[in-house]
């Protein structure tokens, strides 16, 4: 059983290693203008920047939440903006399903994805390495 | 030429009822990105996840109401699912096929009632009339967006997934001479905390002693010095109580690591008879690094010549405790083999049976309790007609013989039939032993149906009188 941070951007709601969260801080003000540069400081890193609504295809927007996360472990941190933090979920492998067969622009984003068993809607795994680069 | 007839966007369609699984009504859809608006996202339909394709979006390019209509689960020739909705299932039937149009590729004839374009890309297969009104076929292979995927591994299904669960085994790891290993979790009853044991005279060096366990007296043997590891049993932290051979036996480790399951791919299992490691989990993450973690082949570690061994230590003492009661305490289930004796429906823990043998010859003998002696796999032991310990008089002829063994004597209980193997909770079960050559010593119920629960512990006495 491990646990994953939920976040959402627009209507997506998608699932995170929470292993690999180092904090979650509240938006830059100033919002879709300020990752122009690409890089943010954190506690003297000065770290990339990736919009979860942009990486999905949605339109940019102000920066509510942004994680901090490395896409694996050990990983280069990256400031991930989201538009909000759901909450955490315990979620054993045993839950897990496959994606459907999609196009490959999506399939490759996500690699699996469970059910929410109260709302019945599907949360998605964010692929590792996807933020990399 | 089966077909479905369905309506979406006041247009109507038609799809070929081969290719249809199902008809359900609308599920809650998850968006997906980077998806063209006729793709409303996904569905968990019948267990599986699968896109949701909008048909007036896809066809028409307006979307209708989300939410609205009915879902069609389709399958297409590469064996993919996906829900098409539309507004509703009109009806179902043969369409002769001389009566359809047939689209070239290319869509010549599009033009005829369709959209060219929609032709043209191959989703409307054809048209005809029914009731008055221009259906078009859809071509189920073209209905989903361009570019799918067909990767194995997206491909797996929910009974793929199920399968691979039931592949995975658990085991339970631990730390014994700064080595990590495991052992599978159906070979352990119980771990305890440490305590120091009562050691014994003349034991061999891996005996640390023995400690008392819920009034049974409980043989600890030191795991690393078992694997060659220490020359004497160090102290550890932990007792991981196994069961092996028809025996309890304690091993001490020096730590518990946890529980995890594995599939049969993380394990690299060997084949080498007699060896103490059945092979290595691939699991970097447990212990220190870059150490694999070993399988312990409970038959190579504890040989039948060690067990053997044991046995002048732990004989008259692993049947102090009945399994019932040992499962009591922690709230378990016990397996029970059922058979009949007479009309009496009739139980023994599964543990306690080493063999069911055919019903044989039976040579008389002496002794007031028994039947006779037989011989059953090379082993003279001695027959009790449990018809006649129930004093039931008039039955059938013994059937089977269940094989126990008592106080390492071997005994040939005589019953009509074997029934099934139960899983008998142990809050069902109750004590009705009255004296002490009562073969029944409880009743347990499974269901609606009562099992008399019988005791070896007659077989003691009887045993005695052999003697």
């Amino acid at each position: 059983m491990e646990s994953y941070l939920l976040v959402e951007a627009g209507r997506i709601r998608i699932l995170l290693n929470a292993i690999n969260v180092r904090d979650v801080i509240d938006g830059c003000p100033g919002g879709a203008g300020d990752e122009a540069a690409g890089y943010r400081l954190w506690r003297g890193q000065i770290l990339p920047v990736k919009q979860l609504r942009e990486l999905i295809g949605l339109e940019r927007r102000e920066v509510r939440v942004t994680v901090v996360y490395s896409g694996q472990e050990d990983g280069q941190l990256v400031l991930l903006d989201v538009d909000c933090v759901t909450g955490l979920r315990r979620i054993d492998k045993s839950e897990w399903s496959s994606l459907p067969p999609l196009p490959d622009g999506v399939g490759g984003l996500f690699d699996w994805l469970v059910t929410d068993n109260c709302s019945g809607i599907q949360l998605m795994h964010l692929r590792d390495g996807v933020l990399a680069g | 030429m089966n077909l479905m007839i369905i309506e979406s966007g006041m247009q109507r369609y038609a799809l070929p009822t081969g290719n249809i699984l199902e008809v359900v009504e609308p599920q809650t859809v998850s968006p997906l990105p980077h998806m063209p608006g006729y793709v409303e996202g996904l569905v968990r339909v019948m267990g599986q996840v699968m896109m949701q394709i909008d048909l007036a979006g896809r066809v028409g390019g307006h979307n209708g109401a989300r939410g609205a209509g009915t879902l069609v689960i389709l399958r297409d020739e590469r064996g993919m699912d996906y829900a098409l909705r539309v507004d509703r299932v009109l009806s179902n039937g043969h369409v002769d096929e001389a009566g359809i149009s047939f689209f070239l590729a290319g869509g010549e004839q599009a033009d005829v009632a369709g959209d060219p374009q929609t032709a043209a890309s191959g989703m409307i297969a054809g048209e005809f009339e029914a009731d008055g009104h221009t259906v078009l076929m859809l071509d189920t292979n073209s209905l989903p967006p361009e570019g799918i995927v067909m990767q194995e591994t997206l491909l797996q299904t929910a009974a793929q997934t199920q399968s691979a669960q039931a592949d995975s085994a658990g085991f339970v790891l631990m730390e014994s001479g700064g080595e990590c290993y495991a052992l599978r979790l159906g070979e352990i009853a119980e771990v305890l905390e440490v305590t120091e044991p009562v050691k014994l005279p003349h034991a061999p060096p891996e005996v640390a002693g023995v400690i008392t366990l819920r009034k049974s007296v409980l043989l600890v043997l030191g795991l690393s010095t078992l694997l060659g590891r220490y020359a004497d049993v160090k102290v550890g932290s932990a007792i991981v109580v196994i069961h092996h051979g028809g025996q309890r036996f304690g091993l001490i480790v020096d730590k518990m690591l946890g529980i995890r399951n594995y599939t049969q791919n993380d394990l690299h299992l060997i084949e080498s008879f007699g060896a103490v490691l059945a092979g290595y989990i691939a699991d970097t993450s447990v212990g220190a690094e870059g150490h694999l973690t070993g399988i312990i082949s409970l038959k190579g570690l504890l040989p039948e010549a060690r067990l053997e061994e044991y046995r002048k230590f732990t004989l008259a003492q692993t049947s102090d405790v009945s399994p019932v009661e040992e499962h009591d305490a922690q709230g378990r289930t016990i397996s029970m083999l059922t058979f009949s004796v007479g009309n009496e429906d009739c139980a023994l823990p599964l543990e306690w049976v080493e063999r069911i043998e055919q019903a044989g010859e039976i040579t008389a003998a002496a002794g007031q309790n028994t039947a006779g002696a037989a011989l059953v796999l090379g082993e003279v032991m001695p027959v009790v007609d449990l018809a006649d310990a129930f004093c039931i008089t008039q039955v059938e002829t013994a059937g089977v013989w269940l094989v126990v063994r008592q106080d390492g004597q071997a005994w040939a209980l005589a019953v009509k039939q074997v029934g099934r193997v139960v899983e008998m909770p142990c809050a069902a079960i109750e004590d009705v032993k009255r004296v002490a050559t009562d073969y029944v010593e409880k009743i347990g119920r499974v269901g609606e149906k009562l099992f008399s629960i019988l005791t070896l512990e007659p077989l003691r006495t009887a045993g005695a009188c052999l003697t």
